[in-house]
C-alpha cells in the first residue's frame, strides 16, 4: 500500500494520524473546569489512523467512503486547517481548498465586496482580485445581485458567488469537497469546465465526493478510506469495484 | 514552488507572523468590512460611534462636574479621553474574544488567525481617531490649552494598542477554551473602569489605596493619554517607558499563548 515515495510528489503523508479526545462529560466552562478537574474522563476518536499517502503533481485523486470515514478530515489536514495528532505532511506548491462555501462571507456585504474579503481570506492580493473580479462576476453570473447584500440571496446564488471565488484562485494544488453540491445542471457543466481548464495548467486535485461514479470517471486514482485507515488505493475502476462490492455486503 | 513539511515547522510565534505576511490584503479587507459593516445600514454613520461616549459624557458630567469642580476643574474636558481610551479598551478586547470565539472560519480556510484581533485593533484604533479629532476640536473651540503635547497622543495610542492587543490574545485564547471567558470579562469590564481613574480624578482617591490603582495598567495608558488634552503636559519619561514595557510584555505574552494554541483550535467542536 506504501507506494515509494517520488520525489515530484505535490502532497505526501506520512503515517498521519488524527486523534480527537472526546471527553464524556463535556467541561465547556471554566468554573466547571475547575470544579470538576479531576473527573474527567475521555474517549478517544481516531478520525484517521496512519494514513501513508501521496499524490503526484498534476494527478486528480478521488476520496470515497461512507461517512464519518475520514474524508473531510483528510482533506482539513492537506488543507492544513487541521494539524495532525502525528505524522508528517508534506506539501509542494500552492494550495487552494473548497472545504466549505459560506465561512468568510457577510450578509451585510454584497457579492462584490465579500469576493474580495474571501479572496483575502485565501491569501489573493487585492490587486490579483482586481484583475479577477469582472471574470468572477461573469463566472457567478447572478446579475445585478452581485452588488446587493447577500442576505438578500437565495441559497444556490451564494453557492455560485462562493464557487466563483474560488475557482478564480490559481493554486498548484485544489482541495475539493464535493459533498457540498454545487447549483443546478448548467452551473455544474461550468464548474467542471473550470476544472478541466484547472487540470490542463497541471494542477493537482484532491476530491472528496458521494458521487463515486463521477469520480471514476474524471479521477487518475481513487483512494477508498475506511473508519480511518486506508482500505484501498489505485485504480478508479478497481477500488470502486471492491468498494460497491463491501457497500452491498453489508 | 511553495513548501511545506510540517516535520520542519518553524516556531509557531513566528511562523504566524509569515503566515501575517502572506496574507497581506486579508488586514485590509477585514478593517474594512469592520468599518462598511457598522456603518452601512445607519443613516447617520459614524455618528452612531460617537454618540455612545457622547451620551456618558453629557450625563456623567451633570452627574459629577460640581463634585470634582476643585480636583477635575473643566470636568468634561477630564473625563472625555479617559472614556474614550476605556471605550477603545473594551470595545476591542470584548469584540476580539467574541469574534475569536464565535468564529468558525479558520477550521474552514487556512489564514492567521492573529488576523482577526489585529483587524479589530485597527478597526478600534480607527474609530478611536474619529472621536480625538472632534474632542480636540470642541477642547479648541473652549479655549483649552493646546500645544506640542499633542504630538505625543499618536505614540500613547500606539502602546496602548499594543497593550490591547496582547490583552485581547489573552483573552482570546481563554475564549477559546472555556465558554464562560467572555460572559465574565463582559461583567468585570465595568468593575475595572472603576480602578482607573476615567470618571473621577486620581487626586480624590485615598492615599492608602492610590497605589493599588497602579495594577490596573489601563491607568497608566489613561493618563498619558489624558495629559496632552486636558492639561497640555506630555507624559514623562518614565511613564512611556513603562507604557512600553507594559506594552511588549502583554503583546509577547498574549501572541505566544495565542500562537500556541491556535492548533488546538480545529480540535475543539
Amino acid at each position: 500500500m506504501t507506494s515509494p515515495i517520488a520525489h515530484d510528489a505535490a502532497v505526501r503523508l506520512d503515517g498521519i494520524s488524527v486523534r480527537y479526545r472526546i471527553a464524556l462529560d463535556p467541561h465547556v466552562t471554566l468554573k466547571e473546569s475547575i470544579v470538576r478537574w479531576r473527573r474527567r474522563r475521555f474517549v478517544e476518536h481516531v478520525a484517521l489512523d496512519d494514513v501513508t499517502l501521496e499524490v503526484a503533481h498534476g494527478e486528480m485523486l478521488g476520496v470515497i467512503g461512507r461517512n464519518g470515514a475520514g474524508k473531510t478530515t483528510l482533506l482539513n489536514v492537506m488543507a492544513r486547517v487541521l494539524q495532525p495528532t502525528s505524522g508528517r505532511l508534506r506539501m509542494r506548491g500552492s494550495v487552494s481548498s473548497i472545504i466549505d462555501l459560506l465561512s468568510g462571507f457577510h450578509p451585510e456585504l454584497s457579492g462584490r465586496e465579500n469576493a474580495y474579503l474571501r479572496g483575502a481570506f485565501l491569501g489573493v492580493s487585492r490587486a490579483r482580485m482586481h484583475e479577477r473580479i469582472e471574470s468572477i462576476e461573469a463566472f457567478a453570473d447572478i446579475g445585478r445581485f452581485f452588488d446587493a447584500p447577500l442576505r438578500t440571496y437565495s441559497a444556490g446564488m451564494i453557492v455560485r458567488l462562493a464557487f466563483a471565488v474560488t475557482a478564480s484562485v490559481e493554486a498548484d494544488i485544489l482541495l475539493i469537497d464535493e459533498a457540498l453540491g454545487v447549483g443546478d445542471a448548467e452551473f455544474q457543466t461550468k464548474c467542471a469546465a473550470r476544472m478541466a481548464e484547472h487540470r490542463a495548467r497541471g494542477v493537482t486535485f484532491v476530491i472528496v465526493s458521494h458521487d463515486v461514479a463521477r469520480l471514476q470517471a474524471s479521477c487518475d486514482r481513487i483512494v477508498w478510506l475506511d473508519q480511518g485507515q486506508i482500505r484501498a488505493l489505485g485504480d478508479p475502476v478497481e477500488v470502486v469495484g471492491q468498494y460497491a462490492a463491501a457497500q452491498h455486503s453489508t | 514552488m511553495i513548501e511545506y513539511d510540517s516535520a520542519a515547522r518553524p516556531p509557531r510565534a513566528l511562523e504566524e507572523l509569515a503566515d501575517l505576511r502572506a496574507h497581506a490584503s486579508l488586514l485590509r479587507a477585514l478593517v474594512a468590512r469592520n468599518i462598511k459593516v457598522r456603518y452601512k445600514r445607519s443613516a447617520f454613520g459614524f455618528l452612531w460611534t460617537m454618540l455612545n461616549p457622547a451620551l456618558m459624557l453629557v450625563v456623567v458630567s451633570l452627574a459629577f462636574s460640581r463634585a470634582f469642580a476643585a480636583t477635575a476643574p473643566a470636568y468634561p474636558a477630564y473625563l472625555f479621553p479617559g472614556l474614550l481610551l476605556w471605550n477603545f479598551f473594551a470595545q476591542t478586547t470584548t469584540m476580539s474574544g467574541e469574534e475569536m470565539a464565535g468564529s468558525d472560519v479558520w477550521k474552514r480556510v487556512r489564514f492567521p488567525k492573529t488576523a482577526l484581533a489585529i483587524s479589530t485593533l485597527l478597526t478600534g484604533v480607527f474609530n478611536l481617531a474619529l472621536g480625538v479629532l472632534p474632542l480636540i476640536l470642541i477642547l479648541a473651540i473652549a479655549r483649552r490649552p493646546l500645544g506640542i503635547a499633542l504630538a505625543t497622543l499618536p505614540v500613547t495610542i500606539a502602546l496602548t494598542a499594543m497593550f490591547v492587543l496582547g490583552a485581547s490574545l489573552i483573552l482570546a485564547t481563554g475564549a477559546l477554551y472555556f465558554a464562560d471567558v467572555m460572559p465574565v470579562w463582559s461583567m468585570l469590564l465595568p468593575a475595572l473602569m472603576f480602578t482607573a481613574p476615567v470618571l473621577y480624578p486620581a487626586a480624590i482617591v485615598p492615599r492608602s489605596v492610590a497605589p493599588w490603582l497602579r495594577l490596573n495598567p489601563m491607568t497608566l495608558y489613561i493618563e498619558a493619554f489624558r495629559a496632552p488634552l486636558y492639561s497640555n503636559t506630555s507624559p514623562d519619561a518614565w511613564s512611556f517607558a513603562l507604557m512600553s514595557a507594559i506594552a511588549l510584555a502583554t503583546l509577547a505574552l498574549g501572541w505566544l499563548l495565542f500562537t500556541r494554541s491556535a492548533d488546538d483550535i480545529a480540535y475543539r467542536a
